[in-house]
């Protein structure tokens, strides 16, 4: 019984449940979308699953284990100073300003479970190279090392797809949006 | 009740012929913690519900709780464990692998540490595990074992780590570590993996049917896991009747993970059961999640539901979702189960089974690989399952 007792005495009883066929998964994830117009950059929309939000900020106001739409809408300037401290958008000359107007954040879904939307204005310094646009992004790998953002840029019509992770939190849209399909980028 | 021989192998029976009388069932209990139901509505007014939170854990709010409450202790081990495993506890309840991202995030600190204390260096390797990094995991397990030479939870998890990495020998090895640490009954199950994963279901089943015979044994979670195994070697020795038993016996100790209710459906769907599959699944904790839903879609497509189309889909695109979010590897066994048993297209089904194969040697993906071969007309496809077989054997030798 010693023996035994000592097999439990850590209380990693969820190691019981290892020995168990392992199925396939998602990450956590969040969803971002950046819309061009000509060289400018418009809107800045993020979406991400309300089960990680929580785990970012203490959205239960009265801790009953329920969160209700009151209650997000009470921690939209905390969800907005969290979210604006974790993104950023600039170019060459400097970071763009983000600002949420109102009704910036609304509910929406993200992989078939309740998310949050958030649309932010980017304002951005004004650059002889447009091309070196980038944008940074440390939501939640702090909390999930395993989570990805999903960035898409939609730039006159046009889209493409970069992946943020861990270890690359951040691109320079350059590589993309510098190319003779889109002369009107100014590229250095 | 018997006390069978720890029959590792064929070649190595009687390992330790140790008393069952050390597992006794005055443990501690089995904790779920609270569910995390979404009830969203884009319309809701302000005392709309739209997120049941996860209440389980110390406090209201659960492990987001208990994650705000680590940060200010980051480094704090015993801390950081527990709420790992809960994070891991509530992956294996409702299959949403966020909370194993989480659970990795808790022990970052300890990322590279080449000591770190036991319950961080096991929740460690179970995540690397569950991550399908298999060899990595046995390996860092094994150095925990070199350090923790009575860790018997390590040697389990090592076991099947290995296993999966098809590195049969250190498996057994592992094995026979937990029975000569006086863990006989735990050990036959290990063994008994290793015996279903060589393709021999009929041996694994004659051991552990004994076992199951007379009362159970050791706390809830440990019987579950045991009484999976023999149902899997019972289902995959043909005794359907006493496969069944065992998955009621299972699924009806509280706390049943996603993979045991996916087990238990995938027996039904063999059985050409695909109601009783269906009824099963909507009724398990978390229908919706991955694993369950694929099975949900293959019955609903043997019984031309209403809803085959609408599951297909939903399947359809969480894999595109990871393929763009570069998680798809994750995903291949069910790819091949989709393509195989949902969107009728073997050569798909045989190009991810191979794929899967590759990554992990468990025997549903044995069987997997050995469908999607004969679907596609290409039997000699699995021709490599009989030859990693046979090399394993003759190393045994």
């Amino acid at each position: 019984m010693a023996k035994l007792s000592f097999l439990f005495t850590i209380g990693l009883l969820v190691l019981w449940a290892g020995p168990l066929p392992v199925h396939g998964h998602n990450q956590s994830s969040s969803r971002l979308q950046l819309d061009i117009v000509e060289t400018e950059p418009r809107t800045l929309t993020l979406r991400m699953s309300l089960l990680d939000l929580v785990h970012l900020i203490d959205l239960d106001g009265n801790a009953d284990g329920k969160l209700t739409r009151g209650e997000v809408t009470a921690a939209e300037p905390e969800i907005l100073k969290l979210l604006l401290n974790g993104i950023v958008l600039g170019n060459s000359r400097g970071h763009c300003a983000l600002q949420a107007r109102e009704d910036a954040v609304s509910l929406t879904t993200l992989e078939e479970a309740p998310a949050l939307r958030v649309v932010l204005h980017p304002s951005c310094p004004e650059a002889a190279d447009t091309s070196s646009l980038h944008l940074g992004y440390e939501l939640l790998f702090q909390e999930d090392p395993t989570h990805r953002a999903l960035l898409t840029v939609s730039i006159n019509e046009r889209k493409a797809k970069f992946l943020l992770t861990s270890d690359q939190r951040a691109v320079t849209l350059m590589a993309t949006l510098c190319t003779p399909a889109l002369p009107e980028i100014r590229c250095s | 009740m018997p006390s069978p021989d720890c029959s590792l192998t064929r070649k190595r029976r009687g390992v330790g012929a140790l008393l069952v009388t050390a597992i006794a069932a005055s443990l501690a209990v089995w904790q779920s913690p609270g569910s995390a139901s979404p009830a969203h509505g884009m319309d809701a007014d302000a005392d709309t519900v739209v997120l049941q939170l996860d209440t389980g854990g110390a406090r209201s709010g659960g492990l987001a709780t208990m994650w705000r409450d680590l940060q200010r202790q980051p480094d704090n081990a015993g801390a950081a464990a527990s709420y790992a495993n809960q994070a891991l506890q509530r992956y294996a309840r409702d299959g949403d692998a966020r909370y194993i991202g989480f659970a990795q995030g808790a022990l970052e600190p300890w990322r590279d540490n080449p000591q770190p204390p036991l319950a961080i260096w096991l929740l460690r390797g179970r995540i690397l595990q569950t991550q399908h990094q298999f060899a990595a995991a046995g390996t860092d397990l094994d150095r925990l074992l070199a350090t923790h030479r009575d860790a018997v939870e390590g040697m389990l998890l090592s076991a099947d780590a290995w296993r999966r990495a098809g590195d049969i020998g250190r498996a057994r090895a592992r094995c026979a570590g937990v029975a000569l640490a006086g863990y006989p009954i735990p050990a036959l199950h290990c063994a008994g993996d290793i015996l279903m994963s060589l393709g021999e279901p009929e041996q694994a089943f004659a051991t552990l049917s004994q076992v199951h015979e007379g009362p159970a044994h050791g706390p809830p979670p440990l019987q579950q896991w045991m009484l999976t195994v023999a149902a899997e070697a019972a289902a995959a020795a043909g005794k359907v009747h006493e496969a069944l038993e065992l998955y009621q016996r299972a699924l009806a100790i509280p706390g049943a993970t996603i993979a045991l209710h996916a087990s238990h459906a995938d027996l039904l769907l063999a059985q050409g059961r695909p109601k009783e599959a269906l009824v099963a699944l909507t009724s398990a904790p978390a229908p919706d999640t991955d694993a369950l839903l694929l099975r949900r879609a293959i019955a609903a497509k043997r019984l031309d539901h209403a809803d085959r189309h609408a599951l297909r889909d939903r399947l359809s695109g969480r894999f595109a979702e990871a393929e763009r979010l570069g998680t798809a590897a994750l995903h291949w066994r069910e790819q091949a189960m989709f393509a195989l048993r949902v969107a009728d297209d073997p050569d798909t089904a045989l190009a991810y089974a191979k794929q899967n194969w590759a990554v992990q040697k468990g025997p549903e993906d044995a069987s997997l690989l050995l469908e999607a071969a004969r679907a596609a007309g290409r039997p000699e496809a699995a021709e490599i399952i009989y030859g990693w077989r046979e090399q394993q054997r003759q190393q045994d030798i």
